[in-house]
């Protein structure tokens, strides 16, 4: 297949972080669902919004699923 | 479900309990490319090692290329005293000679995995469905489900 995968999902990180305190006040915890500069909606789970991109953008565009949280997290790798 | 392998204690001190799993996209991802005529990559069947130390599980960016998996977002990780962005995939992980359940969908970290023999830890993420023993005495490791 013919993948094109966008620079490490840049346009889409800069959207969520544009939008995020916004989303903390009414969608704190869920999981984000965006594909260039459009929010798709909000799921809660990982799973979820998974199927929905899936859905959505097919499986020849990357997209974003981030959890909104207010700090994110650092996951250690010992 | 059990899986239970034994080690000689040398091989287990050495290079901890590993367990055979095969990367591929997600079955929801695969219906869709069938769908819609799409042909994705292969699975691939790798080494992997049960990493108690692992928040995530991590695959090698080699093998998220390989099985061309679809990237869905970046996840901070601290290893080896740095701390960097690396890209999050979603895929499957399955367990070929165990008949252990997969895990489908999973979010996989892609991140180098220098001098090590595996191509992929299992982490936390993982173990937080299992309960493991470790038995360094007598070498043996068991997972229940």
């Amino acid at each position: 297949m013919k993948h094109k995968p966008k620079e490490s999902l840049s346009e889409e990180l800069s959207w969520y972080e544009s939008n995020k305190n916004n989303w903390l006040e009414s969608h704190s915890g869920e999981f984000v669902l965006v594909g260039g500069k459009t929010t798709v909606g909000f799921f809660p789970s990982y799973e979820k919004a998974y199927e929905a991109g899936l859905e959505a953008f097919g499986i020849g565009t990357d997209f974003l699923i981030k959890q909104v949280v207010e700090h994110e997290p650092v996951f250690v790798i010992y | 479900m059990k899986y239970s392998r034994s080690y000689s204690r040398t091989d287990l001190r050495r290079t901890g309990p590993k367990i055979t799993v095969t990367i591929s996209h997600p079955q929801k991802s695969i219906a869709f490319a069938e769908r819609s005529h799409v042909q994705l990559k292969k699975p691939y069947t790798v080494t992997a090692l049960i990493d108690t130390g692992a928040a995530r599980t991590v695959i090698s960016p080699e093998l998220a290329s390989t099985c061309g998996l679809q990237q869905t977002g970046e996840a901070r990780i601290a290893s080896a005293g740095h701390v960097t962005d690396r890209p999050e995939f979603v895929g499957a992980i399955n367990f070929p000679d165990d008949g252990l359940q997969g895990f489908d969908p999973i979010s996989l970290v892609a991140c180098p995995l220098p001098k090590q023999e595996v191509a992929c830890l299992l982490g936390r993420d993982v173990l937080e469905r299992w309960s493991l023993t470790y038995d360094g005495r007598s070498g043996l490791v068991e997972v229940e489900e």
